[in-house]
């Protein structure tokens, strides 16, 4: 399997992130060499974006926002965004574990919101 | 507000990934040991994030040794060292005077040396005094955290958990506090230069230096978009398969839909 069939984009996030803090901590104590932490980072990349699939069963909130769009750029099929003064909505379908109150509405007003948004086309499959 | 998928995803990820990369390991001639470090580093680090509650938190309950080693090490130094200036400082100062022999002011030279090193120790002592106020602002922002959690989780089990996990968690909070204050009191006159040397960081866990840029590039949607329309001024946005992270908790959806104008 490629490697460059998965975005990396997700790196950039908090479990990503936590990772390669991981990885660096182990490199750094010469317990593993930098190309076994790429090799983990791309199956990295590859299980977020299944586990990230509707058919994964686990993301299934629904999210919608509306603000003053700043700036766009498009390159390289990634649009970046960034949204002011933007209400953003969260249906939170998570009803397992907690008392059974099906959806949680919540409303969150954000002075400036960044959304990094990769092709999907052309992701994964 | 609930993040439970933002948790249940992550923990789904690390044992993905983990399970995944057993093999790897093996084919790079490392064992079992080291990815089980892996996933414990990892772990600690997502706790330490706070963008989410995990199930291994219950489990183990702990605070990072070193912050604590760091703080604990700090006061008694101070402490001591304003001791000996009260008393070698004081009888010193008396002495010196009356006493003019070579041997006599060879030996006090060394006590004034002394205290010319420590007259400038009380000082970060008052400003770890001043300094203290300006924690309990974290404190704030840890009990906030945790009261939105009791809310969601209404098992009383967990209530209680957090609880005693809130005490570990101000205690790290607060040892923070006071080290970024030392520094600020110390070189107030240079407040810009220090923040970009980052030397406090580096004093710090470096993870802890990590979560609060996260926060502060804050608000960070990471997704893929179906399809992005514009008319005029006014767009549309079709996304899915984001995570994204609002006033330092983690989301995750499935969908997402954004209108705006330009």
């Amino acid at each position: 399997m490629s490697n460059s069939a998965y975005y990396e984009l997700y790196r950039r996030s908090t479990v990503g992130v936590t990772l390669a803090d991981a990885l660096d901590t182990l490199i750094s104590d010469e317990k593993i060499q930098p190309q076994l932490a790429n090799t983990i980072l791309s199956n990295f990349d590859r299980i977020i974006a299944d586990n990230l699939k509707l058919d994964a069963n686990v993301a299934k909130s629904k999210l919608t926002f509306k603000g003053v769009l700043s700036s766009y750029n498009l390159c390289d099929d990634v649009w970046t965004l960034i949204i002011k003064n933007v209400i953003i909505k969260m249906s939170d379908v998570s009803s397992e574990g907690a008392s059974v109150t099906n959806s949680i509405d919540s409303e969150i007003n954000v002075d400036k919101f960044k959304i990094v948004a990769c092709n999907s086309k052309r992701a994964g499959d | 507000m609930s993040n439970f998928e933002a948790r249940k995803l992550f923990e789904n990820i690390v044992e993905d990934v983990i399970n995944d990369s057993r093999q790897d390991f093996e084919d790079s001639g490392i064992d079992e040991s080291t990815l089980q470090e892996l996933r414990r580093i990892w772990c600690e680090r997502l706790s330490q994030s706070q963008v989410a509650k995990f199930s291994w938190d219950d489990e183990e309950p702990e605070e990072p040794p070193s912050v604590s080693v760091g703080g604990g090490l700090n006061y008694p130094l101070v402490s001591n060292k304003s001791d000996i200036v009260g008393g070698g400082g004081g009888g010193g100062g008396l002495n010196t005077p009356d006493d003019t022999s070579n041997g006599n002011v060879l030996s006090y030279g060394n006590v004034t040396d002394s205290i010319g090193l420590e007259l400038s120790k009380p000082e970060v002592d008052e400003d770890n005094s001043t300094g203290l106020l300006l924690p309990k602002i974290n404190q704030a922002d840890g009990t906030v955290e945790f009261t939105m959690y009791s809310e969601t989780s209404k098992a009383k089990e967990l209530i209680h958990k957090l609880k005693q996990n809130s005490n570990n968690q101000q205690r790290i909070n607060q040892t923070d506090g006071t080290f970024g204050d030392d520094d600020d009191g110390d070189d107030d006159i240079f407040n810009d230069s220090d923040d970009i040397n980052s030397d406090l960081d580096d004093d710090l866990e470096s993870d802890k230096s990590d979560g609060e840029s996260g926060e502060q590039e804050g608000q960070l949607m990471l997704c893929l978009y179906d399809r992005v329309q514009r008319i005029k001024n006014k767009w549309k946005f079709n996304l899915k398969e984001g995570i994204a992270n609002i006033d330092g908790r983690d989301y995750v959806f499935h969908k997402a839909t954004g209108e705006s104008e330009w």
